[in-house]
């Protein structure tokens, strides 16, 4: 079965109850966004995924075969197939954007040209170190360097946030692309409601450390539960514990 | 109360045992990188530049005063007690060699390569560069921490030889100029008292240091917690917990070589 599966995962940070019994899944080609308010636990669901933090409860499964965090050389073939672009940029600044790009692996230098073509990224940026590029910029190279390893699953952090209207519609077009054309199965953190309409297969809605709601994006526009009415509104009822 | 006790005590604990732990990871994998041909040479000459080549002018510097006040201070004490200060030189050497030049150099690397080790480490934490490492399956201990540990190991090591050459300069100018000694004659009587033993464990003093700094460092950066404040104080507990470290061992060393 080709998919990423995410079975009564549970978490406890602190004194907080971040994730309660979540399940999820995402099959290849299919991109799923998940919304939420923030603090929920979206950035720890992703990094829970790839084993970079680990659960307390429940399992993940990708194409199967069930992942074991605690292992950290089994982590990493389920880590070459599930990229994670990070809510920072996280880019290397001891390393020039072309060596953060080829770490690890310098057979992705032949993929480089391609892929920047493709986000629109001028090459004379290669040799810029991260501290000289814009936010925007060092987001899309992030981008850039988790496509280069070309992974079965991406897990997205929030990949528009901090972007202007031109560089998030070219982010959602790559999305778009990347589950469609390329066939990987994308997921998606973020808490821009036109990219999730415009966007997504399936939404899932987390309230609280739990899935409130998951179905398409006609169902979350005509849903009344408060925190997606909330959502579409921009305002919250303080009044209903939000 | 009792459970602050308790937490002090566990905290001191870890702060003597992570850096081991480290120490005997980083072993482990020296070994499998050495055999599987996966040292990462730029990032290893990288930090011995850092560590040693950077940190030569202030350690050559500070040696020199300290050389400079030990001859001074050595012959106001002769000539108090002996009347004369013909031994001097000899005397000096020994400490020199045996404590001064190894322990200086430790003491001043901590400060310049082990805050900044910690606090480059807890940036890279607190910016989830760490967690982008693992995600593209990169030891940090064979990327980070053993290039660093050689860096540190060399620098600790040359630099220690370079202080005591430096401080046979400085003393012989000295004494010549200021302490009616011929430069030949001084020189002569510098080693009547220094054997290669001293110098052999001077040198294994400057390697255990050159050990410590780094893995401590280490452990300070990598269990760095929070944003700018994290990362501060992650540097301040490198220094003091090295300087203390430093300290502690040297006691140990000087005892079980010099004394036992
Ligand atoms: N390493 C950690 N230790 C302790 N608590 C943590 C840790 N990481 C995250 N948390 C807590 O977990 C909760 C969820 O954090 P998370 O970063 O997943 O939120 P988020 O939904 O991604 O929010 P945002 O939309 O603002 O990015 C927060 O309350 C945070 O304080
Ligand atoms: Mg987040």
């Amino acid at each position: 079965m080709n998919m990423l599966e995410v079975k009564n995962l549970s978490k406890v940070l602190g004194e907080r109850q971040v994730l309660e019994n979540m399940s999820l899944s995402v099959q290849q080609g299919e991109i799923l966004f998940v919304l939420g308010r923030s603090g929920v636990g979206k950035s720890v669901l992703l990094k829970t995924i790839v084993g970079l933090i680990h659960q307390d409860k429940g399992e993940v499964w990708i194409d199967g075969e069930k992942t074991h965090p605690e292992r950290e050389l089994a982590m990493v073939a389920v880590r070459r197939q599930c990229g994670l672009v990070f809510q920072s940029p996280a880019l290397f600044d001891s390393m020039t954007v072309k060596e953060n790009l080829i770490f690890g692996d310098e057979d992705k230098a032949r993929h480089i040209s391609a892929t920047m073509a493709w986000l629109k990224l001028p090459e004379k940026i290669l040799n810029f170190y991260p501290s000289e590029l814009s936010f925007g910029f060092q987001k899309k190279v992030s981008l850039l360097r988790t496509l280069l390893s070309n992974p079965k699953y991406l897990l997205f952090d929030e990949p528009t946030t901090g972007l202007d209207p031109v560089t998030t519609n070219l982010v959602n077009d790559v999305i778009r692309d990347c589950a469609k054309a390329r066939n990987m199965g994308c997921l998606v953190v973020s808490h821009d409601l036109q990219s999730a309409y415009h966007l997504a297969d399936r939404i899932v809605l987390i309230d609280q450390g739990k899935i409130a709601l998951s179905g398409t994006p006609s169902n979350f526009k005509e849903s009344d539960y408060p925190l997606a009415v909330a959502f579409r509104k921009g305002t919250i009822n303080f009044a209903e514990g939000y | 109360m009792r459970n602050n006790e308790q937490r002090v005590l566990f905290l001191g604990f870890e702060a003597l045992l992570s850096p081991i732990r480290l120490f005997a990871t980083s072993c482990r994998v020296l070994v499998f990188s050495i055999v599987n041909i996966r040292l990462h040479g730029r990032e290893i000459t990288n930090q011995m530049f850092e560590s040693a080549v950077l940190s030569l002018p202030i350690i050559l510097f500070s040696l020199t005063i300290v050389s400079l006040m030990s001859i001074l201070e050595f012959s106001w004490h002769m000539k108090l007690v002996l009347k004369q200060d013909a031994l001097v030189p000899g005397f000096s050497m020994v400490l020199m060699v045996r404590e001064v030049a190894p322990v200086v150099t430790a003491m001043l690397l901590t400060s310049r390569v082990g805050a900044s080790i910690a606090a480059e480490l807890g940036f890279m934490k607190v910016t989830e560069q760490l967690d982008q490492l693992k995600l593209l399956s990169v030891s940090e201990v064979e990327y980070l921490v053993i290039p660093r540990w050689v860096g540190c190991v060399f620098a600790s090591i040359t630099l220690t030889l370079a202080s005591l050459v430096t401080s046979i300069c400085v003393s012989t100018g000295i004494a010549s100029r200021f302490m009616n000694y011929q430069p030949h004659e001084f020189f002569n009587t510098l080693f009547v008292f220094t054997k290669a033993f001293d110098l052999g464990g001077g040198l294994l003093k400057a390697f255990c240091f050159g050990t410590i700094i780094p893995f401590v460092s280490c452990v300070c950066g990598l269990s760095c917690q929070g944003g700018s404040r994290g990362v501060g104080q992650a540097a301040t507990r490198a220094v003091v917990q090295s300087c203390l470290f430093i300290i502690f061992a040297d006691f140990f060393l000087s005892y079980w070589l010099w004394t036992f």
